[in-house]
């Protein structure tokens, strides 16, 4: 998963000095799958994972004067991508408080799927899941793990995602993400935990041997 | 009645009386005041009363067992230190002094090892996720134009880049009203249009110089043909001027005195400059076909305003006059031909006011009155194209009318 970060730098410097757009293009091919499996993680959802890629591109097209090697450049690019993110994930929550004030007790099912796209709580209340044995005939594997993730809080998520998904070291997410080394670590212990809990039906229900490598 | 007021005084020390709390001073004081008060006197006795009431209540006996199992079985309070470690661990993202520290409570503690496995299996499927493919391949974007439309506005550096692309009408539909924004609420950069089409005006404005008609006129051999082919030349001059500018420029005035000097060579009995005869007469019939040449220019799309051609012809009459007079010094004259320098003027200013004219359109119109003007009349000062008298080369009236082109 991890790229040559020298090799970024030498197209980079490239591209500033030629300004060939082959050269940017190169640049978001290597990096616009990583940035849509990332942000597809954190959002769950393909269409908005799609936008910020774009965003994404679109801002480094922009703003690649401002890259100081200060970082590498994959951190600097999912930094965006993160922000990014971040901006859909506040918007969606705006909308979802404007969801919720006008609630009514009798359309619960509406509340519940509007409550779907980013309201854990709510959904974990309305639908404990299905059952283990539902797990192991019907649901995919990975749909249900991604399922769970998607209820841990954002801030848990994303360390997750990045760390485990994406490989990134704890360094550099601590610079994606701007926080300390040590909240990223704290954060990262309590997410794995968290998602342990959600998934302890599931692992309980005799599908270890099937998950576990 | 003050000592209502000192009623509610005392009231508060009566409690700590009686639980013999009151320091000495304060308990004299509320002795005498209890033994003087019946009021308070009554109440402290209820004080008194209820709490030797609740001293009286039942005491209950704890007969309960308790569960001390969670102290042994849940290592968490010992653990605690370590739990925050243990995921770092996992991902060798700890220190070595961390490392260690650990290390030694993993061998003790199976609760911990247990948690790191959990952890693992947790990393190991999140890892194992499916990954999923891009609906389409977003290097292939236009992020320039992409940006272009984010954008709402330039800055004066960004204008720098932009102003001349805009004169010569070359930006895009995006740039164009970003640029003329800014050009509306920025004098600083709508100066700067300004000089860009002074500049461009200047340059435009440089003379253009042809050959001699004269000598071409008095060749007394196929001068039709000559004509001609001399129209033909002119034609050809008019399209490498549309592509190389200036240098047409050089290259007709080359042109033009080698043709002047080959011709000076020819060793015609009938040539007036070989044979020294006289002057041509001024109904030359190769005259009428100079002006037909100058008409088929015209509607060629030259914008030749009427009374300008006109005036322009009968000036060319008077100065076909003088010049056959003074044909016979026409190749010393050559490098000193200064006949036409006041026409030139009138051209020049007459293109002048058309910039005026479009710069008014283009550009704020207080800018281009205060500003535009006084500097553009300025401008027929520096027409003069020093070129011309170095190449030794005269312009008459079909060199003017290409200035006009």
């Amino acid at each position: 998963m991890q790229v040559d970060l020298s090799e970024d730098e030498v197209i980079l410097d490239k591209y500033r000095e030629t300004k060939d757009p082959a050269l940017f293009k190169s640049l978001v091919r290597r990096y616009q799958n990583r940035i849509y499996n990332a942000a597809f993680r954190i959002l769950g959802n393909a269409e908005e994972a799609e936008e910020v890629v774009q965003d994404t591109c679109l801002k480094i097209h922009q703003g690649l004067d401002k890259f100081n090697r200060n970082s590498s450049f994959v951190a600097w690019v999912f930094r965006i991508a993160h922000n990014s993110c971040l901006d859909i994930i506040r918007l969606k929550q705006r909308k979802k408080v404007v969801q919720v004030v006008p609630f009514d007790p009798q359309a619960s099912s509406e509340a519940e799927s509007g409550s779907d796209l980013s309201g854990q709580i709510v959904s974990q209340a309305a639908d404990p899941g299905p059952g283990p044995e539902e797990v192991l005939s019907n649901v995919e594997q990975g749909a249900y793990i991604a399922e769970k993730l998607n209820m841990l809080p954002d801030t848990q998520r994303v360390v997750l995602v990045l760390h485990d998904v994406e490989g990134f070291s704890y360094q550099e997410i601590a610079e994606i993400v701007g926080e300390k080394l040590g909240t990223v670590r704290s954060r990262l212990h309590y997410g794995r935990q968290k998602l342990r809990e959600l998934l302890e039906p599931y692992y309980s229900a005799g599908s270890i041997s099937k998950v576990s490598r | 009645m003050s000592n209502t007021g000192n009623c509610e005084e005392y009231n508060e020390w009566i409690d700590a009386y009686l639980d013999a709390e009151l320091e000495e001073s304060s308990r004299v004081e509320l002795e005498a005041h209890l033994s003087s008060c019946e009021r308070c006197a009554l109440r402290a006795m209820e004080v008194s009363q209820l709490s030797s009431r609740l001293k009286a209540l039942p005491r209950l006996e704890f007969t309960k067992e308790l569960d001390f199992s969670f102290l042994e079985q849940d290592s968490g309070s010992s653990c605690l230190p370590y739990l925050e470690l243990l995921d770092a661990y996992l991902d060798k993202e700890l220190s070595s002094n961390e490392r260690e520290f650990l290390q030694k409570h993993l061998d003790d503690c199976s609760n911990c090892s247990t948690s790191i496995q959990e952890s693992k299996r947790i990393a190991d499927d999140l890892k194992a996720l499916p990954r999923l493919n891009l609906s389409r391949d977003f290097a292939e974007l236009d992020y320039e134009t992409m940006a272009q439309a984010q954008r709402t506005s330039y800055s004066c550096a960004e204008m720098l880049e932009l102003i001349d692309a805009y004169h010569d009408s070359e930006l895009s539909a995006l740039q164009k009203p970003l640029v003329e924004k800014h050009l509306s609420s920025c004098s600083h950069c709508a100066e700067k249009l300004i000089k860009v089409k002074e500049l461009v005006s200047q340059i435009q404005a440089l003379p253009r110089v042809e050959a001699e008609r004269d000598i071409v006129e008095s060749l007394p051999l196929g001068k039709n043909a000559e004509v001609h082919s001399l129209d033909q030349a002119r034609r050809r001059s008019a399209d490498s001027r549309k592509r190389f500018g200036i240098y047409a420029f050089s290259a007709t005035a080359a042109a033009a005195l080698v043709f002047a000097f080959s011709f000076k060579m020819l060793p015609f009995a009938n040539s007036p400059i070989a044979s020294n005869t006289p002057a041509i007469s001024k109904d030359y019939p190769a005259k009428p076909k100079a002006r037909e040449t100058r008409i088929l220019v015209a509607e060629q799309g030259h914008e030749i305003p009427l009374a300008e051609f006109n005036e322009a012809s009968t000036e060319h009459e008077q100065s076909r006059e003088q010049h056959s007079l003074n044909h016979e010094q026409a190749d010393k004259d050559l490098k000193s031909h200064e006949i036409l320098s006041p026409n030139k003027t009138q051209i020049a200013q007459i293109d002048q006011n058309k910039e005026a004219a479009k710069i008014a359109e283009l550009v704020p119109a207080q800018i281009a009155k205060q500003e535009a003007l006084p500097e553009l009349a300025a401008i027929p000062e520096t027409v003069d194209f020093a070129g011309a008298d170095a190449l030794g080369i005269a312009t008459d009236e079909d060199g003017l009318y290409d200035i006009k082109i």
